[in-house]
């Protein structure tokens, strides 16, 4: 047996069984985290309190109380604070940092029986695309052949962990895409609920009113179980939502058991006709229109989209990012935790040297990018109006959602690109096109493998619903992966 | 928009970053910053910015106190504390406020 | 009584008047800081009431305490504000070791209430009118200390994040005066309304002071500076008297002034221009994207509202005019709630005497006896055992002469010490009243026959006598009666014998 094989679903049926012990799941774990290492994937492991957290695991299926995800291996994104264990957020700023605090996402996969093999890698503070600007080194694609390809970012080794079955879910965070980009290039699926549906306190933050803990999965089943387990309201979060969490699991759950034939027959699904016009690799575009096909034979009924501000989301969400990670990256002055470098006389000189080194290059590019939108002079011709814009956006999507169920589109313009030299900034900002617009409306989205391309290189395709449907979401992704029956492998 | 030197010193002023000229013009941030003023070809007149899509109310917290972490706790993860461990230290700072 | 007048200034190029416009930042009395659970507790060891949302760690979210809104609201209300149904935090960016977060959680063009006003009083019957601009929540910063280490600067982080209300006057006081009055009558307020608990020397309030000179008659405002964080009434009319004279002198030599922060020395009671902060010339203020709208309803708004206790200012008209008392009179009652609730309650249980005669009497033993004995003493009014009504009683027995001026203040002392009645005093102190006009008359009477000679001098037109006369008595009754009763009757008494 390999945990590639294994899912959530899977793998608690065999625990639950007791055809497999939570030890035995993790040492398989364990195996391909050790198997994998050159992939780089995770930052720290944690491998003595996993043998522990196991045992407690199987002693739960023993006297027949086991939780949630008793016993299942998961891995957390950097971003995460997790009391007693190191947590840097990819960044040498964070090099040495233990918190004293656990974040509410990690604390409640906790209390529901996960076993936790370690914290992932990632671009620093969630800033990037290909997971190239980590403290920690850039992480390898499971698909790159003779190249290295990019796993995506900025979870890039939460992503990588599952789907290098290193593990069987992860938390991700998704500010512009940070989840369903790495999940698109990585075969997997990524889930990105609407914004105040997860908290994000004890969660680093890069960008407040984007900023969106989710969920990595092999199938869309899995990240309702992750889902299930992190949703709800938290009182340590004042933009978390009051409203009552829906039952993601339960339907899916026995859609599952059923094995009943899947169709479509009365769901309307858009799609946006600009993005016939944006720039899209040939092997994507083509991915998304043979599945319009595959979903119209299942009785989905398609209907056209105008989004015509879908042009301005990617400038608009780079403003406002910036603007407010230049605040939120304002704390790290090197006093009270963090990077710290003491040869300065002057208060003023250790603290511009202790950011100037604990930062990253690309971080201090967007740190001072924000503070120039931000500052007098900029303030309205770059922040207010790239609000405005986010809210003409806002706007034109939810009359668009008034005509469908869910949005059909593709997850990133192509397929995991190769490393090298020539990814510019603007080139890399181009990589979040499609995922950026579904941040700043606030709306759920889950990025589903599609297939492979001719290349053999997984493709995703999102969808996207009305704030708050985060439940009929997953359902009608659940729907669409099985008619998909988009390639579930193990990575290379 | 060009990102002057004049600009990039204010910038890296106010961000507490110690950003050379050749570190600046590395980061292209010329480039960004026109990109991004692109935006100006949408239309938005009459449009309310938007600064959040939480389309609840906020919750506010009641006046309650809970016990604060240790000292302990609270000094973990700095050495920029005095001999007493009371406070935090840094180097000596000329009041100006 | 002086009608007032602003102060003018002579310059070697005119006459000037003085500008002066405030902003005040008030601590909200709350449990629990603006956006943490910490204690705001004041006498706390450093760095104890610090939680990680105080330090700013990683991953720490604001969450806005509704209470302190309410107190907001409420002083909003108490100085005739508006209240917005809709308003909104932002972040003020600027590094600086007291402020974890680099920014400061404040409110910039949407703050929680506009516009008001505040009367103050210029003299006995002349009031001022002082506008408000708004009134903003945010937080405070930390502390940083400097004495205790000849290298290092300490932060103390327990102030940190405790909620503060700052209240912006328009440039409306044209005195020193003015402004202290300003600030005195806004303390008063503050402290009915228990929204800040008004201590300028533990630095729950702090001023800033715009101060600028123009020529009386001109309609433009000079150029202006800031004096901040000034903490006692005292250094508030210091800072404004020095900045007055700083800057007519510069009108005087032509030299330009400067719109600038300037820092108040108590020590020599100067004001210095303060080294800007190295970063402070651009806040970039924005929407604080962690904290939502903060929507109010106007039915919570009306509700506070209907709830606002009677305000100090209104207070001290209703008695000024109630009571005919002094202006200085009614300050000193309404500052104290304490004594003025049992000034209020002690008046209102007799209808006896005309109100302002009974006021008259029960503020003047109130103020002079009751209060030198309490300051004495260092103590306050509810340490005591004496209780509205039974100085009432005191008062009516003391008025109808049941009981003569010495004797009754001594009950006083008595009770205030020891508590209980006036009937429970006097057996107390084992006082017999000789009171009784029969009684008297008979000692008077033994007085006259045995002092022939001094009878003899009244006769002869010597009135002063009386006064030994009187003294006999006093003596004769171990001072346990009135003199005035006393003389009435010597006066009778002697009169008969003249007559005779």
């Amino acid at each position: 047996m390999k945990i590639s094989k294994l899912t959530v679903y899977s793998a608690l049926k065999l625990l639950k069984s007791g055809e497999m012990t939570a030890t035995e799941i993790l040492n398989l774990s364990l195996e391909a985290v050790e198997e994998k290492k050159e992939l780089n994937a995770f930052i720290t492991t944690t491998i003595e309190r996993a043998g522990k957290d196991a045992i407690c695991s199987d002693t739960m299926y023993k006297d027949k109380k086991p939780r949630l995800l008793e016993g299942i291996p998961i891995a957390h994104k950097d971003m995460f604070c997790t009391k007693n264990i190191k947590t840097t957020a990819g960044s040498k700023m964070l090099e040495n940092f233990v918190p004293q605090y656990e974040s509410t996402v990690s604390n409640k996969l906790k209390e529901l029986g996960t076993v936790l093999i370690g914290k992932t890698n990632q671009d620093e503070f969630g800033m990037g695309s290909n997971s190239l600007h980590s403290f920690f080194g850039s992480i390898k694609n499971p698909y790159s052949c003779k190249e290295t390809l990019s796993p995506g970012g900025s979870s890039g080794g939460s992503a990588v962990s599952v789907a290098s079955g290193q593990v069987l879910l992860a938390t991700g965070t998704d500010t512009g895409g940070s989840i369903r980009q790495p999940a698109s290039y990585n075969g997997i699926v990524g889930y990105k609920p609407t914004y105040g549906l997860v908290s994000r306190w004890g969660c680093i933050a890069y960008a407040s009113s984007l900023d969106c803990p989710g969920i990595f999965g092999k199938t869309v089943l899995d990240t309702a179980y992750g889902l299930t387990s992190i949703a709800g309201h938290d009182e340590k979060d004042g933009t978390s939502s009051t409203e009552e969490a829906e039952d993601y699991l339960t339907t899916l759950i026995k859609m599952e058991e059923e094995q009943g034939s899947i169709d479509l027959k009365g769901y309307k699904i858009g799609i946006i006709k600009e993005i016939e016009s944006m720039t899209l690799s040939d092997e994507v575009r083509e991915k998304l229109s043979t599945t319009k096909l595959k979903l119209e034979k299942s009785g989905a009924e398609f209907i056209e989209l105008s989004i015509p501000s879908l042009k301005f989301a990617l400038p608009a969400y780079y403003t406002i990012a910036l603007a407010e990670s230049s605040a939120n990256l304002a704390r790290y002055d090197g006093i009270r935790y963090g990077h710290s470098d003491t040869s300065g006389k002057t208060f003023i000189d250790r603290m511009k040297l202790s950011r100037t080194q604990g930062f990253g290059e690309e971080v201090q590019r967007r740190i001072i990018l924000g503070t120039t939108v931000l500052a007098s002079g900029f303030y309205d011709a770059y922040f207010i109006k790239a609000s405005k814009v986010r809210r003409v956006l806002y706007n034109e999507f939810q009359v668009a959602f008034k005509k469908c169920d869910s949005i059909l589109m593709p997850t990133t313009p192509n397929t995991a690109p190769v490393i090298d030299d020539t990814i510019s900034p603007l080139k890399e900002y181009s990589l979040d096109l499609f995922t950026v617009p579904i941040n700043l409306i606030g709306s759920p989205a889950i990025s589903i493998p599609a297939g492979l391309s001719d290349r053999g290189l997984p493709i995703g395709l999102q969808l996207v619903s009305k704030q708050f449907e985060d439940a009929k979401l997953l359902k009608l992704a659940y729907k669409i992966e099985h008619i998909i029956k988009g390639q579930k492998n193990d990575g290379v | 928009m060009a990102f002057t030197k004049a600009m990039t010193d204010k910038m890296s002023r106010l961000s507490q970053l110690e950003l050379t000229e050749a570190v600046a013009s590395n980061l292209k941030l010329d480039s960004i910053l026109e990109w991004v003023g692109e935006l100006k070809v949408c239309d938005t007149e009459g449009i309310d910015p938007m600064f959040s899509t939480a389309p609840f109310n906020m919750k506010m917290r009641e006046d309650k106190k809970i016990s604060t972490p240790t000292r302990e706790e609270i000094f973990f993860n700095t050495s920029n504390v005095d001999g007493d461990k009371k406070f935090f230290s840094i180097p000596k700072v000329i009041e100006t406020k | 009584m002086t009608e007032y007048k602003a102060p003018t200034y002579k310059g070697k190029n005119g006459i000037y008047e003085v500008v002066i416009g405030l902003e005040v930042h008030c601590q909200i009395s709350s449990e629990s800081k603006l956006f943490s659970t910490s204690p705001t507790t004041f006498t706390s060891e450093t760095n104890t009431n610090v939680n990680f949302v105080d330090m700013a760690m990683p991953g720490m979210l604001p969450v806005l305490n509704s209470h302190c809104v309410d107190m907001a609201i409420k002083t909003g209300l108490g100085f005739h504000g508006v209240p917005q149904e809709i308003s909104r935090m932002a972040r003020k960016n600027y590094f600086y070791p007291d402020l974890p977060q680099g920014y400061q959680i404040s409110q910039a063009d949407e703050p929680i209430v506009k516009h008001g006003h505040f009367d103050i009083f210029l003299s006995e019957d002349e009031q001022k009118r002082i506008t408000i601009e708004r009134l903003h929540i945010e937080q405070d910063a930390g502390k940083l200390v400097h004495d205790k280490s000849p290298n290092s600067s300490y932060i103390d982080l327990n102030r940190c994040g405790i909620g503060l209300m700052e209240i912006v006057t328009n440039p409306d006081m044209r005195s020193a005066e003015e402004a202290v009055s300003f600030v005195r009558e806004l303390q008063l307020l503050l402290r009915k309304l228990k929204t800040c608990d008004g201590n300028m020397e533990e630095g729950s309030m702090r001023v800033d002071i715009n101060v600028s000179l123009r020529k009386v008659g001109e309609s433009t405002l000079g150029t202006r500076t800031e004096t901040k964080n000034v903490n006692s009434f005292k250094f508030m009319t210091q800072a404004i008297d020095y900045e007055i004279k700083r800057q007519l002198k510069m009108y005087d030599t032509g030299e330009e002034i400067a719109q600038e922060t300037r820092l108040f020395n108590t020590a020599n009671g100067k004001t210095k221009a303060m080294r800007t902060k190295e970063n402070a010339d651009d806040y970039r203020y924005f929407p604080d994207p962690d904290i939502l709208t903060i929507n109010i309803s106007s039915d919570k708004i009306a509700n506070i509202k209907k709830n606002l206790p009677e305000l100090p200012l209104d207070k001290k008209i209703r008695f000024k005019k109630l009571f005919g008392i002094s202006l200085k009179e009614a300050n000193l009652l309404v500052s104290n709630e304490e004594v003025c609730n049992w000034f209020e309650h002690s008046i209102n249980s007799t209808d006896k005497l005309d109100i302002k005669d009974r006021a008259k009497l029960f503020i003047g033993w109130l103020l002079s006896d009751i209060f030198g004995w309490l300051n004495k003493r260092e103590l306050k009014l509810c340490d005591t055992g004496l209780i509205p009504a039974v100085y009432t009683d005191l008062m009516l027995r003391f008025h109808s002469k049941d009981l003569p001026s010495r004797i009754s203040k001594t009950i006083l002392t008595d009770i205030l010490e020891n508590g209980g009645t006036v009937d429970e005093s006097i057996k107390r102190l084992n006082i017999t009243i000789e009171n009784d006009d029969s009684k008297l008359e008979k000692i008077i009477d033994k007085i006259i026959i045995s002092s022939p000679n001094q009878v003899a001098e009244y006769k002869s037109g010597k009135e002063s006598i009386l006064g030994w006369f009187i003294g006999q008595a006093m003596k004769e009754t171990k001072g346990q009666c009135d003199p005035q009763s006393l003389q009435k009757i010597f006066i009778s008494q002697l009169t008969k014998i003249t007559n005779e």
